[in-house]
């Protein structure tokens, strides 16, 4: 009897014009969120790419300079010279024997590579860098730049695959279940149905379970089409890894609002008052909710704007070229194991000294900045449970590798790699060691070390475990509400 | 008068808004055929208009006028300052000028000149990049207006977007105002560093000598210094800023005014057609 009831559950859905409708705004939605994921991580590749082959023509440039320099030194039988710094490149021996020169020259350009399905949401990257030239400069420059984009886009955010399924899908599920027993009682046809050997709970079941089949099985089909045209990686694992995990997530998500939907169809009330009802709960789950604990983070711990930051270098600036001396004393003192015999105020040196004087000074602003994010990011972790939205957009963020964690961890591994590069070039420059073009294949280079996909996972444990308790506590509730439900109205 | 004239259009335009949205719910409940078809078109309307379509419209526009990236947009930027934009390279551009100088003072080394030339090839070489900074930047600037205007216009679709373009500029917290400001600070600070450096150039050609083949660079030992007094500082104007005036921003959003005043008036019409049709029915 049931499965008679689901096929013809399933058989009037897909013959339903309006549901038809609803399945192809669907796969327009998700075709359309995942090109605009896809274009955004082009034109993201497409800067890196730029920088990239700047940093690369600029070293080689050094380099055929310095190699050219070597060859005529070595048919003369002379030693090789150091060039003084410079902007260009003055008289005959070149920048490129210069550590300190090539250090500040031949940029490394640490990249954030994409994940498998970092085209599935955009999250942040609109705004955070993910490619920062590093050089013996400071950093502080460098880690503020942001991308570039229209103001007016970034207010309106972008049409991702994220977004379709954090606020569209819902529009979707809730268009055909608002009035899954509700329509039948209006039309009088409920108490009839129940007349056969039925219980009502099966019958709510066969068309849940009827619509959610046909849901989840085009969500799970769109979901893959997009990784095959948008996804990267496909070869690896942990591309596969990381779209289950989304596909699971966006699942049980969907799940959550068919079974909200449920509930409030157990309510009892007319198909009007289960729409408003419904309305009202994506109002306040996907809109309401999560701008409030949003503004409620950042306000509580509010981050150093880019104001006291430019204040902070700017000071440090000041103070320093006022107190050269002491900077350059400083940094002697900081490299200690390398200063020269005869100290030099040369130019490169003074103006080492005062960046890292610069680089000391806003050091401690950027620590408030992070610490601030820690704790906003886990004032919204804390709220999260009251909305399904917040945790899969944590969720999704996360898996897609657009999440404030990923990115804190490829900034620490940056700032870890600059010390490196500063430390390689330093010592050569401060001991007076030319550098020879040999060596331009020895230089430090900058690799992201991605977190395994099992930790993404856990991190996700929380918000995933959080929906999956909300769908067994709204499934229950469904299941009692439904049990008191009155077929034939008072 | 400004504020309360702004403060006006302001209010007229929320008040147009709510107009719209009032004429479309009479309408759309006048046609459907019930209250819960009507529910569920106007809050299809609604999540549309305030969530939809300025996300497609923000994608749309950004395919019409795309823009690049950092990465690109700097990488390209610096190039142009390499190469200039055809013809003589900026580095040419400045040899030509050092001869010229040269010429003038009949002079074969800039060490000799009675000029400083750091000064002047500084001067020269920002005066250059102007051409440069103000080719990418303020094409950058018309592609986000571009795109902006579009997004206006593709209002017809959705009252939310000529809104929220008219409540951005007539709040002055938009590109417009931005760009304005970023352009006068700009202005303000070229004009500072032609006056610092004509003073450079003027005060300063003793440091010409440091030019002179092997002559010291070294901070310490390097006696040639220029003390600024208070009248250096007082050459440059302090900054007094104007925000674009009402016109000017009720301009830049006339598309925007347009498309909402087409909605009250499509809006009514529509109300009046389908309140009319229930009274044909009911007769």
């Amino acid at each position: 009897m049931y499965s008679l009831l689901l096929k013809h559950e399933t058989k009037t859905l897909v013959r339903t014009p309006a549901f038809a409708w609803i399945l192809l705004l669907l796969a327009a939605a998700v075709a359309i969120g995942a090109w605009a994921g896809g274009a955004h991580l082009g034109r993201i590749e497409r800067g890196a790419s730029y920088y990239l082959a700047d940093a690369t023509a600029d070293r080689a440039k050094l380099r055929s300079d310095l190699e050219r320099y070597e060859e005529r030194v070595a048919a003369r039988g002379e030693q090789v010279q150091i060039a003084a710094y410079s902007h260009t490149q003055r008289g005959a021996v070149p920048q490129g024997t210069n550590a300190g020169s090539v250090g500040v020259k031949a940029a490394e350009i640490a990249t954030l590579p994409p994940t498998g399905i970092q085209a599935f949401s955009v999250g942040q990257s609109d705004l955070l860098l993910s490619y920062v030239p590093v050089t013996t400069a400071g950093l502080t420059t460098a880690l503020q730049a942001s991308e570039m984009g229209n103001p007016v886009n970034l207010k309106r955010g972008p049409f991702d695959l994220s977004f379709v399924v954090i606020f569209l899908l819902p529009i979707f599920i809730l268009a055909i279940s608002y009035d899954m027993l509700s329509s039948e009682k209006e039309r009088g046809t409920l108490a009839m149905v129940l007349a056969n050997p039925l219980s009502l709970q099966k019958l709510m079941s066969s068309k849940v379970v009827s619509r959610a089949v046909i849901i989840l099985g085009v969500i799970a089909a769109l979901g893959f089409g997009s990784l095959l045209t948008v996804g990267t990686a496909l070869g690896e694992p942990d591309t596969w890894a990381r779209f289950g995990v989304w596909l699971a997530a966006t699942l049980l998500y969907a799940v959550f609002w068919f079974l909200l939907s449920v509930f409030v169809n157990a309510l009892g009330r007319n198909s009007a008052t289960n729409g408003i009802i419904l309305a009202g709960a994506w109002l306040a789950f996907v809109v309401v909710i999560p701008t409030l604990v949003s503004v409620g983070a950042t306000t509580m711990y509010p981050a150093p704007s880019r104001f006291d930051f430019i204040t902070a270098s700017r000071e440090a600036q000041t103070d320093s070229e006022r107190n050269y001396m002491r900077e350059l004393n400083q940094y002697y003192y900081d490299h200690v194991e390398h200063v020269p015999e005869e100290r030099v105020n040369d130019f490169l040196s003074v103006t080492r000294a005062k960046n890292d004087a610069v680089e000391r000074a806003v050091a401690p602003l950027f620590a408030e900045f992070r610490s601030q994010q820690i704790k906003q990011d886990q004032l919204v972790s804390n709220f999260q449970f009251v909305s399904p939205a917040i945790m899969m957009q944590r969720v999704l963020n996360d898996v897609t590798g657009v999440s404030a964690a990923r990115y804190h961890r490829f900034v620490d591994q940056v700032q870890a790699f600059r010390e490196q590069w500063v430390s390689y070039f330093t010592v050569r420059f401060l001991t007076a060691t030319p550098m020879r073009s040999a060596e331009f294949d020895e230089f430090p280079k900058f690799q992201y070390e991605e977190e395994p996909v099992s930790a993404v996972v856990t991190r996700s444990l929380p918000s995933i475990g959080g929906i999956i308790v909300i769908l067994v506590l709204l499934g229950g509730a469904a299941m009692a509400t439904l049990r008191r439900y009155q077929v034939a109205s008072r | 008068m400004r504020l309360a004239r702004a403060s006006g259009c302001f209010s007229l335009s929320y008040l147009a808004y709510g107009v719209i949205f009032l004429f479309v719910t009479l309408g759309v409940s006048a046609v459907a055929g019930s209250p819960r078809t009507a529910l569920i078109a106007l809050v299809g309307f609604w999540a549309f208009s305030a969530f939809i379509m300025p996300k497609a419209a923000a994608e749309i526009s950004k395919i019409v006028t795309p823009t690049a990236a950092l990465g690109e947009f700097d990488a390209r930027l610096q190039e142009t300052r390499r190469t200039g934009f055809g013809g003589p390279t900026p580095r040419e551009r400045l040899a030509e000028y050092r001869q010229s100088l040269l010429d003038q003072y009949q002079v074969a080394d800039v060490a000799d000149l009675p000029v400083y030339w750091v000064a002047l090839s500084m001067q020269r070489l920002e005066e250059m990049d102007h051409e440069f900074f103000d080719h990418y930047y303020k094409g950058l600037d018309n592609s986000y207006l571009e795109q902006r205007r579009l997004q206006d216009a593709l209002g017809v679709l959705a009252p939310t977007l000529p809104l929220s373009s008219i409540s951005m500029g007539l709040s002055g917290t938009d590109l417009l105002h931005q760009r304005d400001f970023v352009n006068a600070a700009e202005e303000t600070r070229r004009a500072m560093v032609d006056k610092v450096n004509a003073y450079l150039a003027e005060m300063a050609a003793s440091f010409n000598a440091n030019l002179r083949e092997g002559a010291t660079t070294d901070i310490e030992s390097n006696d040639r210094v220029l003390v600024a007094d208070e009248a250096v500082f007082q050459m440059v104007d302090p900054v007094r800023y104007s925000p674009p005036t009402l016109n000017t921003v009720l301009g830049e959003y006339r598309m925007a005014f347009l498309v909402l005043a087409l909605w009250i008036i499509v809006a009514l019409i529509f109300a009046r057609i389908a309140v009319g049709r229930i009274g044909i029915q009911t007769r």
